[in-house]
């Protein structure tokens, strides 16, 4: 099989290559010329059988005898041919070049030898002379456009040739079309020699034009066809590839939900087992209930998730969201946990400024909290987490800072995948979906606006978010945005 | 066997895993230490020369587990440490993932599944430490 990169590349040179391969693999032309020869020696031995008296010149049956020898040949070349281009493959350029010199060289000879039977049969009274015709059809489809202008040239010279000669008298003597009548002599009618050399290269010519430019209009659909094909296959590789991450994630997921699941049924089976002292007991209960804290955290985060991966791009043209009064909200809702853990939770929010962003109020806070929430667990105290919100310009200017464990910088970037938790977070034992960095990709994404991430081990963590103010012109152009909108810095 | 023939080691992101077999396998006269990361897993593997290693699939990355596996196979003093894996996404996942990561399963020596109840985990490790390890 041809591949299609050989294919469009042989496409490209203006060659038909499916259809010249198989004019050698299926040896279309041998075929159909000894068809033509059987119907030829037919055609002679029922017309010596119907009628004894005529008598054609022995030239006629040379010509067929040479007919039928080069067609033998043709046949022995085409057994080398395949054999050298199954050596040289398909695709390769010799294997073109004999393919193309091979195709051409037998239209040049049927044109020579049709002309030789017209010859000896009645010249340009001839209507068989319908037959170079048929030959400029296959070479405008086999052959690039000018080497099938030049066989038409080569067919009209023999027919002009034939008929100007017969003419003139240079060949002579005429044979005629029906050797039982008299003829009309209109080989000797330079009225009609000239008409029909016309007539022919006017069919020759009229012919290799109109298939020309059918095939040029079939070869520009073909190219469509080809490049949609492409298209849709591409397509289907990038579907294959979603349905294969998508089921990763539902494996993921699954997985994660899982675990608080299996812990809580393996710490339940253990107390009934009797194996936890008594004075571990409530240390267990409390196991329990964060576990199944844990699990309920997973589940809204799912749904928090698969709310954001269902949402429709459009519906943020009407959303609007006070990022001032957001972040205020939730700085009030994460105090105590700050407190309880010794940590200073500042806020310093420009509330003299428009914070108006166009986004759901909902999801940015849930994309903000999970950055608040996540400054509190990787911050040991005393530390500080500080949440900062101005607008410079056309943009609102969120930040999460911390003092936290911070993140190797090779990691930072895949954080925001789902399921990824970092290697400090994971030796610190805090617990996570796994989920809420990819929550707050998924928010700024659809917003339009960008995450730069800051953070070094032991130092501490800085999420800066940018959000097109609502209403201004980077609002407007939303869709342009890159993306991948999270940069480390 | 000396205390450090009882030492099992667990490699697995959830700290309450570690508890809970810890729980079990103390009650038994074993020692457990544990790791939550597949470098701090390996680095305890190097430094503990455990009877036995309970080994998690999902660590940092969804089959991390594996990755860790070979490098202990690879590892000419662990190459025998009977090594079983513990996961919740069963054992038909486990066997699935394992041919996924490129892991053969013959070097492994059991499987147990989250959730667990202490017979089974002792049954599986009791197994491992008195059949050895299966080579790679």
């Amino acid at each position: 099989m041809m591949t299609d990169l050989v294919e469009e590349s042989l496409a490209r040179r203006g060659y038909r290559a499916e259809a010249l391969i198989s004019l050698i693999r299926l040896r279309w032309f041998i075929n159909l010329r000894w068809i033509m020869i059987l119907c030829s020696w037919l055609c002679v031995t029922v017309e010596q059988l119907l009628n004894p008296a005529v008598s054609r010149p022995a030239g006629l049956t040379w010509v067929l005898v040479a007919l039928t020898t080069v067609n033998v040949l043709w046949t022995g070349v085409s057994v080398g041919l395949r054999r050298y281009i199954a050596r040289v493959g398909e695709g390769d350029h010799r294997a073109l070049r004999a393919a193309v010199t091979w195709a051409n060289a037998q239209i040049a000879v049927d044109l020579l030898l049709l002309t030789a039977i017209l010859r000896y049969t009645g010249g340009v009274e001839n209507p068989m002379a319908i037959f170079y015709l048929f030959h400029m059809a296959i070479a405008s489809l086999l052959l690039r456009a000018w080497q099938a202008i030049l066989q038409g040239a080569w067919a009209f010279a023999l027919y002009a040739g034939m008929g100007v000669g017969e003419l003139y008298g240079v060949l002579r003597p005429h044979y005629e079309f029906l050797p039982s009548r008299s003829g009309f002599g209109l080989y000797a009618e330079s009225a009609y020699v000239w008409a029909a050399a016309i007539v022919v290269g006017c069919g020759i010519f009229g012919t290799l034009y109109f298939t020309l430019r059918i095939a040029s209009r079939l070869d520009e659909r073909e190219r469509v066809l080809r490049a949609t094909n492409q298209a849709l296959r591409q397509s289907q590789e990038v579907l294959q590839e979603l349905q294969r991450r998508k089921a990763q994630f539902m494996r993921t997921a699954a997985h994660q939900l899982k675990s608080p699941l299996a812990v809580i049924q393996t710490q339940v089976g253990l107390i009934r087992d009797g194996l936890v002292p008594k004075e571990s007991l409530d240390l267990y209960y409390d196991k329990v209930i964060r576990r199944c804290r844990e699990a309920i955290d997973q589940v809204t985060d799912l749904l928090t998730f698969a709310r954001l991966q269902e949402a429709d791009p459009q519906r943020r043209s009407g959303s609007a969201a006070d990022a001032g009064k957001v972040l205020g909200d939730l700085c009030e809702r994460f105090a105590p946990l700050a407190l309880a853990k010794g940590l200073q939770l500042v806020r310093e929010i420009a509330a003299e400024q428009d914070l108006m962003v166009p986004v759901e109020p909902l999801d940015l806070a849930d994309a903000m909290g999970n950055l608040i929430d996540n400054a509190i667990k990787y911050t040991p105290a005393p530390g500080t987490v500080r949440v900062t919100a101005t607008r410079p310009a056309d943009e609102v200017c969120l930040t999460v800072e911390d003092t936290g464990l911070g993140m190797p910088v090779e990691t930072q970037q895949e954080m925001f995948d789902a399921y990824r938790r970092g290697r400090l977070a994971l030796e610190a034992g805090i617990t996570g979906s796994g989920l809420g960095l990819s929550i707050v990709r998924a928010v700024v994404e659809q917003s339009g606006g960008t995450i730069v991430v800051r953070s070094r081990p032991g130092e501490g963590s800085r999420f800066t978010i940018r959000i097109p103010g609502l209403g201004t012109q980077s609002d407007e152009g939303l869709s342009q945005k890159p993306f991948n909108v999270v940069r480390i810095e | 066997m000396d205390a450090a023939g009882r030492t099992i080691l667990v490699i697995d992101d959830d700290p309450d895993v570690h508890d809970a077999v810890r729980l079990v396998l103390e009650a038994d006269g074993y020692t457990v230490e544990g790791a939550v990361t597949a470098a701090a897993g390996l680095d305890a593997a190097r430094r503990l020369v455990p009877a036995a290693i309970l080994l998690d699939i999902m660590l940092d990355t969804p089959m991390e587990g594996f990755a860790v596996a070979r490098a202990l196979r690879n590892s000419p003093s662990h190459a025998n440490t009977p090594l079983i894996f513990i996961s919740s996404i069963g054992e038909a996942a486990w066997r699935e993932q394992a041919e996924e990561a490129g892991f053969s399963l013959g070097a492994a020596d059991g499987f147990v599944e989250k959730p667990f109840d202490a017979a089974t985990l002792l049954q599986a490790v009791r197994q491992a430490s008195a059949g050895g390890a299966k080579s790679s």
